[in-house]
């Protein structure tokens, strides 16, 4: 899958749907060291 | 895990990758570092995609606030207001009463006078000069419906060129006061110096109708159709121009979200 090739509004959805996940990565990584 | 070949592949892969954390053992600090090196390890991946969709956004982005507004629209514009400008004078139902804008000049003056005397001297000022195009330039003996309005209107001749003249507004009040009705008296004298003017100024509109259909070579029907025609033209291109379209997104003046795939497919 090429950026490129990818709607303005679908690549806009993606960027919001990585950040959501980026966040939820976060915060397991925050939680997770703080039980080790 | 293997590239993502369309978008809903794209969100199933994170739905999975999320499905594969929560299963990973998480009881002992090694099963955690274990863990934690998944999540740096996607953290890396996704931010990198993240960086190169900002870059590819921030390109999309320049390129389309570069484009320049369509010439056509400009031009159609043109076009468009030229006609416009000539309308009024070679349309054959208007009087020549409208045609120069006395209806409008009196229903001003009747409108505001309660509100706003700069206003009402303002409509005179103008009514003076449309009499003044066609040729006739008026002074106080003109107006001379009632001894009212001879009064105010010696004064306004004396002060019009003067801004504000607190002169004019003392003496609106004075004859205000012996008269309530002077607006009614000044609107019957402008209407009566019409009437009396009339044949001068019916000629001068033919005139000036005469002079621009033989500039134009067209009939008035023609010249209408065409304007029709300009102005359809003009939407057309305006609904295709990509400057303006842009703009009109980025003034929220138009919603992205009506214009989506799925949006417009329902819509059908």
């Amino acid at each position: 899958m090429k950026i490129d090739n990818i709607e303005t509004n679908e690549l806009l959805e993606m960027y919001k749907k990585i950040q959501d996940f980026l966040d939820f990565l976060g915060k397991q990584e925050k939680e997770y060291n703080k039980e080790k | 895990m293997a590239e993502a070949k369309s978008i809903k592949e794209f969100y199933e892969k994170i739905e999975i990758e999320k499905e594969v954390l929560s299963t990973m053992p998480k009881n002992n600090n090694k099963n955690i570092n274990k863990y934690l090196e998944k999540i740096e390890e996607l953290q890396k991946e996704y931010l990198e995609l993240k960086k190169n969709i900002e870059k590819n956004l921030d390109k999309r982005y320049k390129k389309a606030i570069n484009i320049a507004e369509n010439k056509e629209v400009t031009n159609l514009e043109i076009r468009v207001k030229t006609i416009e400008s000539i309308l009024t004078l070679i349309d054959e139902e208007k009087t020549s009463y409208e045609k120069m804008g006395l209806d409008r000049i009196i229903y001003k003056i009747r409108k505001f006078y309660k509100d706003n005397l700069e206003n009402v001297n303002t409509q005179i000022e103008i009514a003076i000069r449309k009499f003044a195009e066609v040729g006739i330039n008026l002074s106080t003996a003109d107006f001379n419906y009632s001894i009212f309005v001879e009064q105010y209107m010696k004064v306004f001749f004396k002060e019009r060129k003067k801004d504000n003249s607190n002169v004019l507004k003392t003496k609106f009040e004075e004859v205000y006061w012996k008269c309530p009705d002077i607006i009614t008296h000044i609107e019957l004298n402008l209407r009566n110096i019409y009437l009396q003017k009339q044949t001068i100024i019916d000629k001068y509109y033919e005139n000036e109708k005469q002079k621009l259909l033989k500039q134009w070579n067209k009939t008035p029907k023609e010249i209408m159709n065409s304007y029709f025609d300009l102005k359809s033209q003009k939407i057309n291109a305006i609904n295709k121009d990509k400057k303006i379209l842009l703009d009109k997104f980025l003034t929220g003046k138009l919603n992205i979200n009506d214009y989506t795939r799925r949006k417009s497919t329902k819509k059908l």
